[in-house]
């Protein structure tokens, strides 16, 4: 018997500034936490699967479809860091990435692109990849000077989970 | 490390009136958002009018950027070129534009006699030239008369679903381009910015892209080995490198206006797998960077070096210096410290 294979895509969404922010005062900083927000709660891991499939049957037709959702789950999505992980058949895995490029709007949320990250074949090197992909972003905004008491908290808290 | 050599300058309403820049700059932090490093700004003209405060302009804002949102030390910078492109409807009007864009002269026996050698200093001032032909007259006047001397990349006009259709492009004319060291352009805008079922245009991008990808195969670069006239030495590994590369005469670009039409690098991928056929991974990852680095450099040597071959200087290729082996046949050595 062979395995069945499949890929683990890791997406952020990110949010552009639009016409009506102000960008005049800002320092670089806000601006990066301005792209990072939290989704709104009206987007569901229902509404991200609706979406998707919509747009891909728009520029796949229904062979695309029907290659594609074989194998097609939404392991995991948070709406406070915007970020989540589709499972899909290692075949067909482009019909997905090449179909969250494309996506426009979610829902009613418009204005954002939505990030591929990462691709990867198991689950357990996906969720290290995004752990230490959320870290960078951090360490990026905090100056350096914080960013070293940051780690050592960091590092305290995980060794007291292990001790445990 | 990524590059875009197409982000579009934001054009005048009327004559009168200011440039808005306040889209240019969402879209530049979009840009540093998904971690691109070198970005030209690109200004498209057409022979009739090429206006001189637009370039000063150009400079001044580069300036101010940096100025605004890059005070801290932590965070990554990109890097900021410009870029000329000039709309190409009849060759004997580009040889004063090219002048002004600034270059020596578009035949060699011209620099000699003409008088424009004072101004070619003064007007040096775009970092990469490209043409835009529209017709197949003016692509066939690249092939024969420009060198990479004086033009560093060619555009086609991807944007317009409703341009004249498209000339049927030869295998020989775009070999005899990249024969030459100049690169070709692959935009994927398009591909983002048609909204909804306007599925026509979506079609002609694809179905243009798709011709362009089938001329520069691998036959192409055959012939840079036979028409190439460097050193026995750089020959050789010329021969190696053209032979595993099957397309490297290309460079895509983003050619975005707008902050909602740019992707990252496995977005880019993605795209040009599903809809133009690329499949190779690293294939279309080396057109994302070390090509359009090619053109920078080709850009910078044309107008600081002797010909095109002997440039000096600490601080010439330290940007450029990853990964490149050889620029048009001639090898690019690093000074040894006493």
């Amino acid at each position: 018997m062979v395995r069945f294979k499949s890929r683990y895509v890791l997406f952020e969404i990110i949010y552009p500034l639009t016409e009506e922010v102000d960008m005049s005062g800002l320092s670089s900083n806000d601006i990066k936490l301005l792209f990072h927000k939290y989704t709104p709660t009206e987007v569901t891991p229902k509404v991200i699967m609706t979406d998707l499939k919509k747009i891909i049957q728009l520029y796949f037709g229904d062979v695309g479809l029907g290659h594609s959702t074989s194998m097609f789950q939404l392991k995991y999505f948070s709406n406070k860091t915007s970020t989540g992980i589709i499972r899909c058949s290692r075949e067909d895995c482009g019909y997905i990435i090449s179909g969250l490029t494309l996506m426009t709007k979610l829902g009613a949320q418009k204005n954002m692109i939505v990030n591929v990250i990462k691709v990867s074949g198991t689950m357990k090197k996906i969720e290290e990849f995004a752990i230490k992909w959320s870290k960078d972003n951090l360490k990026q905004i905090i100056n350096e000077k914080e960013n070293r008491l940051f780690e050592q908290r960091i590092l305290s808290i995980t060794r007291k989970e292990n001790e445990k | 490390m990524l590059c875009d050599l197409n982000v579009l300058w934001p054009k005048k309403e009327n004559s009168s009136s200011k440039i808005d820049f306040s889209e240019l700059d969402k879209l530049l932090m979009t840009l540093t958002e998904l971690k691109y490093t070198h970005v030209a700004l690109n200004y498209v003209v057409t022979p009739e009018n090429v206006s001189d405060d637009e370039i000063i302009q150009m400079n001044d804002y580069i300036n101010s950027f940096y100025h605004k949102y890059f005070k801290d030390i932590t965070i990554p910078k990109i890097k900021l070129y410009t870029r000329i492109t000039i709309m190409m409807e009849d060759p004997s009007k580009m040889q004063n534009v090219i002048k002004k864009a600034g270059t020596a002269c578009v035949n060699n026996k011209s620099t000699h006699s003409g008088p424009s050698t004072k101004s070619n200093i003064t007007n040096n001032t775009f970092d990469i030239i490209a043409i835009m032909p529209l017709n197949e007259k003016s692509l066939h006047n690249i092939s024969t008369n420009l060198d990479c001397s004086t033009v560093d990349l060619i555009t086609f006009d991807y944007n317009n679903p409703y341009a004249p259709s498209y000339y049927f492009l030869k295998h020989k004319t775009i070999s005899g381009i990249s024969a030459k060291g100049i690169k070709i352009e692959i935009i994927y805008a398009p591909m983002l910015s048609s909204t909804g079922n306007s599925t026509v245009s979506r079609v002609k991008y694809i179905n243009n892209v798709k011709q362009i990808i089938r001329c520069s195969g691998r036959n192409s670069c055959k012939n840079i080995n036979h028409n190439n006239t460097s050193t026995n030495n750089t020959n050789d590994k010329n021969k190696k490198n053209t032979s595993n590369n099957k397309k490297n005469n290309l460079i895509i670009s983003s050619g975005a206006a707008n902050s909602l039409q740019v992707r990252n690098k496995l977005g880019v991928y993605s795209i040009m797998m599903q809809f133009n056929g690329m499949k190779n991974y690293k294939g279309v990852t080396k057109l994302l960077d070390d090509n359009p680095l090619l053109v920078l450099l080709n850009g910078r040597l044309r107008k600081k070096s002797y010909q095109q071959c002997i440039v000096t200087g600490d601080d010439v290729i330290a940007d450029t210096q990853i990964g490149i082996s050889d620029i048009n046949g001639f090898a690019v050595r690093q000074k040894e410290h006493e």
